[in-house]
């Protein structure tokens, strides 16, 4: 046997399970978002771009020469790439001091901190989200906390709407910002620190001026990390958003439910994965050595 | 980067009480859930003193022993199957040098990292659903199939990252001294391996027992597994139950991440 | 440099301990120290010995446990280093890794609010001052080490402090490249009349480069003086031994007078010697004197009022340097003429002329 058929041979069990139940199915997506939707769900063997087409647009109800924007898709879309940046935003504003902090513990207790920043992220993401509906329903703990002090007499309404699922998701995700952001800190040299310090920078002059770019790379990579999941997100706003704040991800379960339009689902589901490489490109350029030193020059 | 006085260059206004907000944040949820878990009362708005009588309830729940068990040997199985495969990939791709279709190996790989769970859930329903129709069969390998797949990455990590700090010359030494290669690769690679391999399953096992997206579109009816059963259980009125449940399941989390931090620590 | 021109620097009773209980490291102890105006001055002493906690404690990097700092006759103690006149040059130059050469020299006058126009006409005065015109727009990375060294000078000399800080700047440079720098060094210094206080554990470098020098020990200073006076007068065996080789004897020491002592030898030979401030011994005590090697006489055997063996002899191009064991044991270094080839284990006579011994006290 040569090190090559070794080598391959390795390889078997794991490029026939990936090539069956991950790459497949992604290639049989996309051929269906060029087909007719079925009956009854399912698709029929014809070739249309009607599905690409109502991802955007729709056509007028009375007169389909009328072309205009699908308010509803776009609405829908809209909402996912804006909370998504919003959860974004949120962890890199909780996530950059607390990557600090942590970088800054003496060696010792370090990794101990980071534990602590890990362990929710590897409990349950239903407990997370369970959690989170504890916190903020109107019987939770922030409304029965908030009442018993008086500071209101009828509970706010913070369940199935737009800020629960922000709120939801900024918990879920927050690990993925701090640990790469933490990775980039800690191989900063403190001597940068002190040589800004010492040429007339404040603690705050230091932090935009020296903290802020040293740690890009890894600003960049947790958003990407985060914003990637975010997008796609489907339990939280299920759980969270209640039955009308949809995002993406559910908008796609709708067609294999109860929309039976498959084809129209496929192509959401595209979408979604552009969206998802576009992120990616952003974040290749953003960390690619050459690109940067241009930005800079 | 130490020494954190009140003068140290490192320390920027306001940074460490927003982290320290931040770690309260993180864990007030989760303490929420565990302290409630055990209040006797039934709603959070008042406390009635300490009790089990939630986890009784649920252990007594036929149902939640039911998906809790299907839970658990799904994770086991597919943990299983995906840290074997992504071994044996890990093998292919960290020995020998750089080989043509590496990239696409590893992008092959990575891939369930990448796509979003929900697009790979309904990619997933619709091609088993035609499976289905035509094999007739309706089983649990779908899911531990769909689970497998969805884990090997997590495995292939810590086996690589373990496998790229070993010594590739210990292995030739082995073969230097008459080991057949399967005997150098089961007396000297292997030992060396196995704290990576079992960090790998216990991540494999802890996102199987998290995965909740794609479960949900594979699995047919009565094959619920513990998080899809809490799916559709938290849409509606919740009882305190599910704390307990939730705290279990929290547990279970905890020390298998707890193993992996330790078995990832151990230096060869 | 006369002594009335006020002090640039002046420290008074500085001490700073690190940690605290049974940990606690003093690595300064009631240091005062004052530095003139336009002054080259150094701190020389062993790894350890708080010569990095004292320049930081001057830029206000570290803060003092007890004691004050002046710059210009202000009380700068309680100031942040943004807020005191001077700059540092640090050991591994510490340059933004994101910033280009020019940025990096225009860095502390951005920060100091310096219109655009201002801190380009300044970057380039300091470019062409280390001769590096041609570089102002490439990265650290892109350095040798030499001339990252001169960006990290250029970088600091920028705002135009009142004193310049520099820890061990030359300690990451070859031999060669080193003696450059120090020239460099001198003649920035000479143009610029910048105060500088400079931190090196090379005797050699302390004494090419110094106004005046401040030997450490354990978190303390045991001498401050020229170049010179440390070697002609060391105060006590510990600044003899770190500056410049010295050997030293027990003698019996047998009159004192005005600062001159008489002194028996081992031999039983007595001659005159220097007596360093500061000590409290009297006639009739055991007492270490210290003499350079340069002024040991090397002779025939009978010819001196010593006897001693050759241990080692190497060759130093123009002279010899020579680890003599004197008949009771004493190590004696000598610096001798090339001229006879000193073989180990010749017997050799020794003298030690009048005034070439030096009686340190106890
Ligand atoms: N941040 C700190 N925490 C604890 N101890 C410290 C700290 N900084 C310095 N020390 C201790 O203080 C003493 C003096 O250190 P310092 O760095 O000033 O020595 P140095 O003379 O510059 O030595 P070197 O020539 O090796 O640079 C040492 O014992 C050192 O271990
Ligand atoms: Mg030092």
């Amino acid at each position: 046997m040569t090190a090559a058929q070794r080598r391959w041979l390795l390889l078997a069990p794991a490029v026939a399970i990936l090539a069956c139940v991950a790459a497949g199915p992604l290639l049989v997506m996309l051929v269906y978002s060029f087909l007719e939707p079925g009956e009854f769900g399912g698709v029929r063997p014809a070739f249309s771009l009607d599905a690409w087409f109502s991802v955007l647009f729709a056509r007028d109800m009375f007169d389909p020469e009328i072309v205009e924007p699908n308010i509803a898709h776009l609405a829908i879309l809209w909402r996912s790439v804006s909370l998504a940046l919003q959860t974004t935003l949120v962890c890199i504003v909780l996530g950059f001091p607390t990557a600090w902090f942590i970088a800054t513990r003496p060696r010792g207790t370090r990794e101990l901190w980071l534990f602590l920043v890990t362990i929710p992220f590897w409990t349950n993401l239903l407990v997370r989200t369970f959690a989170i509906q504890e916190v903020i329903r109107n019987r939770g703990l922030v409304n029965t906390l908030l009442m018993q002090a008086g500071v209101i007499d009828e509970p706010i309404q913070m369940l199935y709407t737009d800020f629960a699922v922000l709120v939801g998701m900024a918990y879920v995700f927050l690990p993925l910002m701090v640990l790469p952001l933490y990775a980039a800190m800690e191989r900063v040299d403190r001597r940068l620190l002190e040589a800004a310090r010492d040429l007339y920078a404040s603690r705050w002059r230091m932090f935009r001026e020296v903290v802020l770019p040293l740690s890009r790379p890894g600003l960049v990579a947790g958003s990407v990390l985060v914003f990637i999941p975010a997008i796609g997100a489907w339990v939280t706003p299920r759980l969270l958003g209640g039955g009308r704040n949809l995002m993406l991800g559910n908008l796609i379960e709708l067609q294999f439910g109860q929309g039976r339009n498959w084809p129209l689902g496929a192509a959401l589901s595209m979408t979604l994965l552009a969206l998802v490489l576009v992120a990616l490109l952003v974040y290749l350029r953003a960390v690619d050595p050459d690109t940067r030193r241009r930005d800079h020059g | 980067m130490a020494d954190t006085g009140r003068s140290a260059v490192t320390r920027i206004p306001g940074f460490t009480a927003a982290a320290l907000l931040t770690f309260v944040l993180l864990y007030v949820p989760i303490a929420t859930l565990v302290v409630y878990s055990f209040n006797a009362a039934p709603s959070m708005s008042r406390w009635d003193g300490f009790s089990l009588q939630w986890y009784e309830a649920a252990l007594q729940n036929r149902q939640v022993r039911e998906v809790a068990l299907r839970s658990l040997w799904l994770a086991l199985a597919a943990g299983t199957m995906a840290t074997l495969v992504a071994t044996l990939a890990a093998l292919a791709t960290v020995r020998g040098g750089r080989f043509r279709g590496r990239t696409m190996i590893h992008a092959l790989i990575n891939q369930p990292l990448m796509v979003p769970e929900i697009v790979t859930g309904v990619a997933l329903m619709v091609v088993f659903s035609v499976v289905r129709v035509r094999t007739g069969y309706d089983g649990m390998a779908y899911l531990v199939l769909a689970h497998t797949a969805f884990c090997i990455p997590f495995a292939y990590l810590p086996v690589r990252a373990r496998l790229e700090t070993l010594d590739p010359t210990l292995a030739h030494a082995a073969a230097d001294l008459y080991a057949s290669r399967v005997r150098a690769f089961l007396h000297v690679t292997l030992p060396l391996l196995w704290p990576g391999v079992l960090a790998g399953f216990m991540l494999a096992f802890v996102i199987s027992l998290d995965a909740v997206v794609i479960t949900e579109f594979v699995k047919s009816a009565g094959q619920d597994t513990l998080p899809t059963w809490m799916l559709g259980q938290l849409r509606r009125v919740v009882t305190p139950e599910m704390n307990a449940v939730a705290t279990l399941l929290l547990g279970v989390s905890m020390l298998a991440v707890t193993a992996f931090f330790l078995l990832s620590r151990r230096r060869g | 440099m006369t002594t009335d021109t006020p002090a640039t620097v002046r420290v008074a009773g500085l001490t700073r301990v690190f940690g605290d209980g049974g940990h606690a490291v003093r690595a300064l102890d009631n240091v005062d120290l004052q530095v003139k105006g336009g002054e080259f001055f150094t701190l020389l002493g062993p790894s350890g010995c708080g010569k990095s906690t004292l320049l930081r404690l001057l830029a206000g990097l570290e803060r003092p446990t007890a004691g004050t700092v002046h710059i210009d006759g202000r009380d700068v103690t309680a100031l942040g280093p943004d807020r005191r006149p001077v700059n540092t040059v640090f050991q591994q130059y510490a340059l933004f890794p994101h910033l280009s050469v020019a940025d990096n020299i225009g860095f502390g006058l951005r920060m100091l609010g310096w219109s655009r126009s201002d801190r380009a006409a300044r970057v380039y005065e300091m470019l062409a001052l280390i001769q590096l015109e041609g570089l102002a727009a490439r990265r650290p990375d892109a350095l040798s080490g030499g001339q990252q060294q001169r960006v990290a000078l250029a970088r600091a000399l920028a705002p135009a402090p009142r004193v310049l800080l520099l820890d061990e700047p030359l300690s990451a440079l070859d031999v060669k490249l080193r003696r450059e720098m120090q020239d460099e060094l001198k003649r920035l210094q000479r143009e610029t009349h910048v105060t500088c206080v400079f931190v090196t554990h090379d005797q050699d470098e302390a004494l090419a480069l110094s106004d005046r020098v401040a030997v450490m020990r354990e978190g303390r200073i045991c001498q401050v003086d020229t170049p010179a006076g440390l070697y002609e007068a060391p105060a006590d065996a510990a600044v003899a031994s770190f500056v410049g080789d010295a050997s030293f004897l027990e003698v019996e020491l047998l009159d004192t007078a005005d600062g001159q002592a008489t002194v028996r030898l081992p031999g039983g030979s007595v001659v005159r010697a220097v007596l360093a401030a500061g000590g409290t011994a009297r006639g009739g005590d055991r007492v270490t004197a210290m003499v350079r090697p340069e002024r040991v006489q090397v002779g025939a055997p009978g010819d001196g009022a010593l006897e001693a063996t050759v241990e080692e002899a190497r060759y130093e191009g123009g002279t010899t340097r020579l680890r003599l064991c004197l008949d009771d044991g004493t190590t004696l270094f000598a610096r001798a003429g090339a001229a006879p080839a000193w073989q180990p284990g010749a017997r050799v006579g020794v003298t030690l002329p009048d005034g070439a011994l030096r009686v340190l006290p106890a």
